[in-house]
């Protein structure tokens, strides 16, 4: 009987020694396994900053350079017909690719058209061929972020003349007043408005040039929606007035960083507040 | 002697082996640890220091002496690294037009981490070169 009881406690017991071994190795493989996975996380979020960074570095050189000051957003651009911002950004795709040390898969969904986002005043700027355009989403919360534009156009060209075609002025104390400031220097001197119009009214600028062609147009949309047109190469630096600050990013999940450890999606922060 | 001794004695040095065996997987266990969250610490070290020297514009400067004593300031004094510097420019594709090798000689029994980083730089707005850092550290 005691030799059974003896038998009996050492079976428990090697039964009880070879779980904790078993533990011991599956804990042991777990802490092994746990750097190897987040180093290669690192490698992937490497790989993700690269390519945010770079892109983020090509739109502001040749395409818009975005800065915030406080609840001022400032765009500067120089508008021309030249595509190099769409060369440059396949080949940067085409460059990190081919050279990362990982496999690496890059997806830039929506970058030839670049469109930005402002949080959280749900405003999103978009440039498009002969186009800017500044749009506050459909609703009363992000129009009213608004509190003016002003606009410096400089051109190459003779100093066209302002031709209002639709133009509603308000006091600067009404509560539609949205201020607007345009001016623009060309080659014989400069013209410039400066007023408060009413942001649910249809406003529109014309610039018109010395052989009567249309060279700008500014459109002001009912709820504060401003919308560029031009037609020739210029500089021209836009200011947004905001009741508060903001940050700005790409407005659409547009890189898609995919490497062997696993898969990144997320947007350019161009300016993060 | 009695049976119960002889199993006793079984018993006992049974216990005796599975506590070496546990002792041992414990003890190796504890250094594999220790070595691999050293190499990520190392790991993301090298890839903070890319990633200034990229934001700070370091890299585009193509000054190796400016790098080279960025990179040393970096890191710790118990660090020994290298870097290579590729740049180059596109015309009918990506070809290599500038680069250097910085740092420390390396012998084949160091054990080292590594990290890469591509980077562009501008000229008048434009993207002029396409480039690449190598970074490798080892611990001296």
């Amino acid at each position: 009987m005691k030799g059974v009881l003896i038998t009996f406690c050492v079976l428990l017991l090697a039964v009880a020694m070879l779980y904790m071994t078993a533990t011991i190795a599956m804990y042991s493989s777990q802490i092994k396994g746990t750097p190897t996975e987040m180093s290669a996380f690192e490698r992937m979020n490497m790989e993700y900053d690269t390519v945010s960074y770079g892109i983020n570095r090509i739109l502001a050189n040749e395409k818009v350079n975005i800065t915030i000051h406080g609840r001022n957003i400032t765009f500067e651009s120089n508008l021309t017909n030249s595509n190099r911002y769409n060369i440059d950004i396949g080949r940067f795709r085409q460059f990190v690719t081919g050279f990362s040390s990982t496999n690496l898969s890059v997806n830039l969904t929506g970058m030839e058209q670049p469109a930005v986002f402002l949080k959280p005043h749900n405003t999103v700027i978009e440039y498009s061929t002969g186009k800017i355009n500044f749009e506050p989403e459909n609703n009363s919360l992000s129009s009213g972020k608004i509190e003016g534009y002003s606009l410096l156009f400089k051109i190459n060209q003779q100093t066209p003349a302002f031709n209002w075609t639709n133009k509603t002025e308000v006091l600067p104390s009404d509560p539609n007043s949205l201020y607007i400031h345009v001016g623009l220097q060309g080659t014989n001197g400069t013209v410039y408005y400066t007023g408060y119009l009413n942001r649910d009214s249809y406003n529109k600028l014309s610039m018109v040039n010395a052989t009567n062609h249309t060279i700008v147009v500014v459109t002001i949309y009912p709820t504060a929606n401003l919308t560029i047109n031009y037609n020739l190469d210029m500089y021209l630096k836009s200011i947004m007035r905001l009741n508060s600050s903001a940050s700005a990013e790409m407005s659409e999940n547009s890189i898609n960083t995919s490497t062997i450890y696993g898969k990144k999606l997320g947007k350019v922060v161009v300016f993060e507040n | 002697m009695s049976k119960g001794f002889a199993l006793s004695i079984d018993a006992l040095l049974a216990i005796v082996i599975a506590a070496i065996l546990i002792f041992t997987i414990a003890f190796l266990s504890g250094n594999a640890k220790e070595s691999q969250y050293q190499n990520l610490i190392m790991k993301k070290q090298i890839n903070d220091v890319l990633i200034v020297m990229d934001k700070t514009g370091e890299f585009a400067s193509m000054n190796s002496t400016l790098i080279n004593a960025s990179i040393t300031e970096l890191f710790p004094s118990s660090y020994s690294w290298r870097l290579k510097m590729s740049y180059y420019n596109y015309s009918n594709g990506f070809e290599l037009e500038d680069g250097f090798i910085i740092g420390n000689n390396q012998s084949a029994s160091d054990e080292t981490i590594e990290s890469h980083r591509e980077f562009i730089t501008f000229s008048n707005s434009s993207v002029i070169y396409y480039g690449t850092a190598e970074l490798v550290v080892w611990l001296r």
